[in-house]
């Protein structure tokens, strides 16, 4: 009995000090920072600027058109391949190719996929030869102004990140097993795999995916480099928008960039207030019609569409990778001519001179996902489930804020701490950038961990730090590795952080493929994307590897 | 020290055009010269051209062999990072900045000046200031209607210029902006313009009115509703005659220079326009543009500007920054950044200033494919405060 008080005293006291490096570390400097970063846009000038700029309305429009469209439909394709081949050979093969999905930079996507349907790409060409166009027909497939060219960049590249947490997520042992067990119990009652998906397996686990769909729709409300590629012209996206006042000289405008930037926040809160509300009435109406006891034939088209699906989307990226190639070394290419003009291993040259940037890139990257996943983990442990909406704010905030005006927020702190130009000071500034995504990948799994099991090892006589160790986790090693990886890529994408930090010192991968591509040759970004791929590939490739384990063993 | 300052460059600025260098002002860039050595300047400038990275490499290793400074290039994706960066540090009340020369001009100079965040007057007591053209390129003293007040070294000019990809569009090309409505209108759809605000879309705008609106001086001065009201309708109604023979209708456009290159070069489009006169030239020899790409100035004159060097309030190195930007201004170093081979950006020095040998440096860059054949003349930019309502009312009639 005196032994569980100081154990208890002695867990309390670790919770304490988990919330204040939790405090300490992420939210007093974002809380700091968000200020700093936003008061341009406390300016009424900025909001009226805004208010009678004939493009914020239908730019508004796109940006969440377009957002809302690719997660929802990314969403329903990751639970359609999920139902359909959860627990089959096909759903391990999908599993295994999502690491070179999530490497390959989303900008480096979109220029693929733009250049196959563009008016002067590999579709217009192959049409050109059958039909012996001179010049390129005048389609609107890249920067529609319908926003359908970005939407559909959205739902690929995003597809396989939900597939990723959902995997993480399904691949843990217990749920594993749980899983089987209960489709085998519906099978009894005459429910078939897919009914009890919808029955009884996505009322359980869709709730899970919150996190991750949020991250989706804030990125895809905010992202710039996707807008300007593949996005519509006139005009361009809300964000886009946001982002040419942001870099502009002018005071003026900067100001009504910053007002821009907080209408997408509050875009984004009204969306999520909107799911929400649609989600309790959604969720009555699915609750009653999944309990009227109908038991429907088992289907076998839908799991063959998605057989079939599954095998389509590794071909896409197949396609922008082999087209991703060709571009590296393409020169000039003028329609309609099937093969480039001439050919040159300049990108590929410049690629080879910024290779030196790779072992630092790795370095702090390994520190930053590290550092990120103690604290989520930390959070995660130390808090009780319902303050995860209370840290809601702070954790989208870096997701939702343009990187210009948190980074300059971020840096004015780190001026003060004179943490500036150094190692610390970057690493630290690259984990507050990584946390919210650890926490994103790691929230679902560790909240749906069986609180049970903790009483069962307590009262086995095990100490508390023995259960963490030998039981929790490993069980939830898959997702604590899918999470890290998913940290190391965000660590090693980014440009802004590392340049303010920095003070422009250090330069690692991104910062030599973001000044370069600044100048828009194709060439560059082509070859650049295969240098950008290469740690984040290292890193699922070796998540991946912990998910196939723990399942088998 | 800033008192002290202005009134040698002041006493400097009368002495150049004579050609005279007071022995104080020697010994002033003695003291300089040897404070430089053994510094470090961080140079932040925009780097996105591997050939301008190349010559900023070149720069640094003669800086290091003649003076002992050595540049490290901080790679700027947009030069507005480095604007927000200074002016954090301002607020967090540093002296000891990170960026200690700066590639800079129009809106980010105005808003550093303003606000503060620039070290000098420096520039008029370079050295190779005397051989700054100043007469002939006025914006070498006048950054987008705003005076340079030593405030930035001038590095290179632009103007804007066309390239047309002869292949997909038969000669002759327009001479200006009547000739570009017959242009169009022979090969639609096969030209566009950044959209504005974009900087080279607005550019175009300024170009058109200046063309058409007849008192480039009224331009000169600041906007005013009636001159606004009194000149601009010459430019709309010559864009609502363009624009339906443009790319998609005149209902699109394109995002940024980089993007209209791309589609010159793929053949989508045959015209596109830059502020580089040398840039066709730059990317037929990168191989980006096909060799069929010639370079043209609308006859009469088209806009131009000057770009800078500038030193932020709390540059570490301001001594070496300054030697760096003396180094960046000599017949050596503005010969090879206008040979076409390195970089093909015209100089800011007047060739006939130069001793003879020191021009000879400048005859090596001639007739590469793609350059400017007859250059034209340039016209300053219009008075700064032009650029919002323009682009607001071309928003309001085409956005």
């Amino acid at each position: 009995m005196a032994q569980a008080h100081v154990l208890s005293a002695g867990v309390r006291g670790g919770q304490a000090l988990a919330r204040v490096a939790a405090g300490l570390l992420f939210a007093l400097p974002l809380a700091a920072a968000v200020p700093l970063a936003l008061h341009e846009a406390a300016d009424a000038g900025a909001w009226r600027a805004l208010a009678s700029d004939p493009q914020t309305l239908p730019a508004a429009w796109l940006a969440l058109s377009s957002a809302v469209l690719g997660t929802a439909i990314a969403a329903a394709l990751a639970l359609w391949l999920t139902t359909a081949l959860h627990g089959s050979p096909a759903w391990q093969r999908l599993s295994a190719a999502l690491a070179p999905m999530l490497a390959l930079p989303h900008a480096a996507f979109a220029i693929g996929l733009a250049w196959l349907v563009a008016p002067t790409g590999a579709i217009a060409r192959a049409l050109a030869a059958l039909l012996g166009w001179q010049a390129p027909p005048p389609w609107q497939s890249v920067n529609d102004p319908w926003a359908l060219g970005l939407t559909a960049v959205l739902v690929f590249k995003e597809l396989p990140f939900i597939l990723w947490n959902m995997a993480a997520l399904l691949a843990r042992p217990e749920v594993a097993a749980d899983i089987e067990r209960q489709v085998a119990v519906a099978r009894t009652m005459g429910y078939d795999r897919r009914s009890w998906w919808w029955r009884v397996g996505w009322p359980q686990w869709s709730p899970r995916l919150a996190w991750p769909l949020l991250a989706v729709l804030a990125y895809a409300l905010t992202v710039v480099d996707l807008g300007l590629i593949i996005g519509p012209g006139s005009p361009p996206t809300l964000a886009v928008l946001a982002y040419a006042d942001l870099q502009a000289g002018s005071p003026a405008r900067n100001a009504r960039g910053a007002a821009a930037t907080v209408l997408l926040a509050l875009l984004l809160a009204c969306t999520v207030a909107a799911v929400a509300v649609a989600w309790r009435v959604g969720a009555a109406a699915w609750r009653r019609a999944a309990t009227r006891g109908r038991r429907p034939a088992p289907a076998r088209h839908g799991s063959a569409g998605a057989g079939w699906a599954a095998p389509a989307l590794q071909v896409v990226y197949a396609l922008v990778g082999v087209t991703l190639l060709v571009l590296s070394v393409a020169g000039v290419w003028t329609f309609p001519a099937a093969w480039p003009q001439s050919l040159t291993l300049e990108a590929w040259r410049q690629v080879h001179a910024a290779a030196d940037s790779v072992g630092f890139t790795a370095a702090l990257a390994a520190s930053a996902s590290l550092a990120a996943l103690v604290l989520t983990v930390a959070w995660l442990e130390a808090t009780p489930p319902r303050w995860d909406r209370r840290a809601s704010v702070l954790v989208l905030a870096p997701l939702v804020l343009p990187p210009l005006l948190l980074m300059a927020g971020l840096y004015q702190g780190a001026l003060y701490l004179r943490l500036d130009g150094s190692w610390l000071g970057l690493a630290w500034v690259h984990t507050l950038v990584v946390l919210p995504y650890s926490f994103i990948t790691l929230q679902p799994a560790w909240r749906s961990f069986d609180p049970r099991y903790e009483p069962v090892a307590l009262a086995l006589g095990r100490r508390r730090w023995a259960f963490w160790w030998r039981v929790k986790w490993p069980l939830l090693a898959a997702p604590l590795a899918a999470s890290a990886a998913v940290g190391f890529a965000v660590s090693v994408a980014q440009f802004l952080a590392t340049q303010f930090l920095g003070a422009g010192r250090h330069a690692t991968v991104t910062t030599e493929a973001v000044t370069l591509a600044s100048g828009g040759q194709r060439t560059l970004a082509a070859a650049f994307a295969l240098l950008q791929a290469l740690l984040p590939l290292a890193g699922f490739a070796a998540a991946a590897w912990v998910r196939r384990r723990t399942m088998h063993r | 020290m800033t008192m002290m300052l202005t009134r040698r460059h002041l006493l400097l600025a009368a002495c150049a055009p004579l050609g005279l260098r007071p022995a104080w002002a020697q010994a002033a860039w003695a003291a300089i010269e040897s404070a430089a050595r053994g510094q470090t300047v961080y140079f932040n400038a925009w780097g996105g051209s591997e050939r301008i990275n190349a010559y900023i490499r070149w720069a640094g290793s003669e800086l290091r062999r003649l003076h002992g400074v050595a540049l490290e290039h901080v790679k700027l994706a947009d030069t507005a990072e480095m604007v927000r960066r200074v002016r954090a540090e301002k607020a967090a009340g540093r002296s000891d900045g990170s960026a200690d020369l700066v590639w800079i001009n129009g809106e980010n100079f105005l808003a550093m000046k303003r606000e503060g965040l620039l070290f000098g007057p420096f520039a008029e007591a370079l050295p190779n200031y005397r051989y700054v053209d100043i007469d002939g390129k006025p914006t070498t003293r006048i950054d987008f209607a705003e005076p340079v007040d030593g405030m930035e070294a001038a590095w290179g000019m632009a103007q804007l210029t066309f390239y047309v990809d002869a292949a997909r569009a038969p000669l002759p090309q327009p001479t200006g902006v009547a000739g570009l409505l017959d242009w169009c209108r022979a090969q639609p759809g096969r030209f566009s313009y950044p959209k504005p605000p974009q900087f080279i879309g607005t550019t175009f705008l300024k170009q058109v009115l200046a063309e058409l609106g007849g008192d480039r001086a009224a331009l000169a001065r600041p906007y005013t509703a009636e001159a606004f009201a009194r000149l601009t309708p010459p430019l709309w109604t010559a864009l609502d005659r363009l624009h339906p023979h443009l790319w998609r209708g005149g209902l699109q456009f394109p995002a940024s220079p980089g993007a209209l290159r791309q589609m010159v070069s793929d053949g989508e489009l045959a015209m596109g326009l830059t502020f580089n006169p040398n840039e066709a030239a730059n990317e037929i020899a990168a191989q980006t543009l096909p060799p069929t790409v010639t370079s043209f100035q609308p006859r009469a004159g088209s806009i131009g500007n000057t770009h800078f060097v500038a030193i932020p309030f709390n540059a570490r190195a301001s001594a070496g920054a300054q030697v760096a930007a003396n180094f960046l201004q000599s017949p050596l170093a503005q010969a090879r950044k206008a040979d076409i081979r390195h970089w093909g950006d015209p100089t800011v020095l007047a060739l006939d200033k130069l001793g003879p040998a020191d021009r000879a440096l400048f005859s090596a860059s001639a007739g590469a494919p793609g350059m400017v054949r007859e250059p034209a003349p340039v016209w300053p930019e219009p008075h700064g405060s032009w650029v919002e309502p323009l682009e607001a009312e071309w928003l309001r009639r085409y956005g």
